[in-house]
């Protein structure tokens, strides 16, 4: 069942015993932004809130941007074989060319710019892949295709004759320096407020109704969880702006942040009970945030 | 003893007659109590499935989840592994289809209810529709007056102790607030006996539960303050 922040709030306040009347201590607007550092506190000291995502390769290309939110890479693999955490130091030590080489990539490092970007040693070569229509069918089925998968980014794709696709997706291919990018040959059938988005030309033979669709150019991969670059990471909270946001953490976290609100509330106050009480439930917070860390001790690398 | 009962006795205890403290107010260290309880010791444990498509590596854990306790297919268990592990075995191993026989907890505080949800991924892919058999530790439910808290009496105590902690907190001066604090350290106290029952208990199921933290100098460390 999800939960509010403003239940948080009310349970603090009761405990605080603030009525945000005319003499208040405390508002709710305070309270409310220490809600919101308490969940991004709680789940970084936890390491708790992770997810796996996967970016699509480009050919030559060393750089990949994550998510903004993601605080820590914990595993990374490239064509599902483990790539391992290197510093530039370490590449510099290895190869005076480490940042012109490509390759498979063995190694990834952060960018010590944007710690929201990952490079990959060396930079990956991305063959190109020409995928052909078998028959008719979605695009988003992998039995269309000769390959047998949806196609991906640098894939050139023909819609054979007399096949009849339909874009039931939104779809990516040609992200190649080839002329032709998608060939239509039999029938291209597209739906509305779907996307086709490529690099390259687009050849018709034989028919492509685009009615509807809109062009637009993909932030990162292709969004499948087919790429070639597969991440698991630590990932910061969404924010919570208004009482009315749910906290993106497991319910039985409840007592841990309001632990961290109290905490925080106490230490606004001059008072050496309140600095005492400020304390207790700081180390409390920390007491516990560090035993929910051991939860996740067994399920990672 | 239900949750009016463990109200009545922490009122007794911090002398109260609905002046300081309103019933709710003590609920809520009531419910408090027994969320931590159910964070700190696991003993809350139910039994649940996940039905897996061909291919698809990932489920999703039940919405009232808190850890993995067992995880099985066709009673046959999983083994938790971590992705490095994986790697090791098998370049292709998020590839790799087969019966499952290993699994790894994606994230632990994401809240499925509300669309992040806490994933599992088992290897290798099943390559039919299968379906994992999930033991897991769960949050219950908020008690009513007539509930009462599903472990053995001998632990209900533990709901008196963290709710007359939180009585306290809700006066001013030291003396109450040492009260409280006494109370905090007879709860972890109790704390500890309950996570070594559970231990014994899911070892004995052949369950292998997230490390657990029964180590004395960690139970000082939280209690210290």
């Amino acid at each position: 069942m999800p939960w509010l922040a403003s239940d948080l709030i009310d349970k603090a306040a009761g405990i605080l015993q603030e009525d945000f009347g005319t003499n208040a201590l405390w508002t709710r607007a305070e309270l409310l932004k220490y809600v919101d550092g308490g969940v991004r506190d709680l789940a970084h000291r936890s390491g708790g809130v992770r997810r796996g995502f996967s970016l699509e390769a480009v050919n030559a290309q060393a750089a990949y941007s994550m998510d903004e939110a993601v605080t820590q890479v914990d595993y990374a693999a490239f064509a599902s074989k483990e790539i391992f955490p290197v510093n530039l130091h370490g590449l510099e030590l290895k190869s005076s060319t480490w940042d012109a080489e490509t390759g498979t990539p063995i190694a990834y490092y952060h960018e010590i710019l944007d710690l929201g970007r990952i490079g990959l040693y060396p930079a990956p070569t991305k063959a190109q892949v020409n995928v052909i229509s078998i028959s008719t069918g979605n695009w988003s089925a992998g039995a269309t295709w000769d390959v047998g998968r949806v196609p991906r980014l640098y894939d050139v794709v023909t819609v054979d004759t007399p096949h009849t696709v339909t874009l039931d997706v939104h779809a990516i291919c040609g992200f190649s320096a080839s002329a032709n990018a998608l060939i239509v040959n039999g029938t291209l059938a597209a739906s509305t407020n779907l996307t086709l988005s490529t690099l390259g030309n687009i050849s018709v033979v034989g028919t492509f109704n685009p009615t509807g669709l809109i062009a637009q150019l993909p932030y990162g991969g292709d969004g499948s969880d087919d790429g070639d670059i597969y991440l698991l990471a630590r990932y910061t909270p969404t924010a919570i702006t208004a009482e009315t946001d749910s906290i993106p953490l497991n319910p039985a976290c409840e007592p841990v942040l309001l632990d961290y609100l109290l905490w925080m509330a106490y230490s606004q106050e001059g008072d050496g009970q309140d600095q005492g009480r400020s304390s207790h439930y700081r180390e409390k917070f920390f007491g516990l945030s560090a035993y929910l860390r051991q939860f996740l001790g067994g399920s990672y690398a | 003893m239900n949750r009016g009962e463990i109200r009545t006795r922490i009122k007794n205890r911090l002398n109260e007659d609905a002046v300081f403290r309103t019933n709710a107010q003590i609920d809520q260290g009531i419910d408090e109590a027994g969320k931590l309880i159910a964070l700190l010791a696991l003993p809350f444990r139910k039994n649940g499935s996940v039905v897996l498509d061909a291919g698809v590596a990932v489920g999703h854990f039940p919405t009232d989840f808190i850890a993995p306790l067992r995880l099985s297919v066709s009673g046959r268990r999983l083994f938790p592994v971590t992705p490095r592990q994986l790697s090791l075995k098998s370049a292709s191993w998020m590839t790799d289809a087969g019966v499952p026989t290993h699994y790894f907890q994606m994230s632990f505080l994401d809240n499925p209810a509300i669309g992040l949800y806490c994933k599992f991924w088992v290897y290798p892919r099943p390559t039919v529709l299968t379906t994992v058999a999930v033991d897991y530790a769960y949050l219950p439910a908020t008690l009513a007056d007539g509930d009462a808290p599903t472990v053995p009496q001998a632990f209900h105590g533990l709901w008196e102790e963290y709710g007359a902690y939180r009585g306290y907190a809700f006066e001013a001066g030291t003396a109450p607030w040492a009260r409280g604090e006494a109370c905090f350290k007879v709860f972890l106290e109790g704390i500890k006996d309950l996570q070594e029952r559970m231990m014994a208990q899911y070892q004995g199921m052949d369950s292998i539960p997230i490390p657990f933290d029964a180590q004395e100098e960690k139970r000082v460390a939280l209690a210290r303050q």
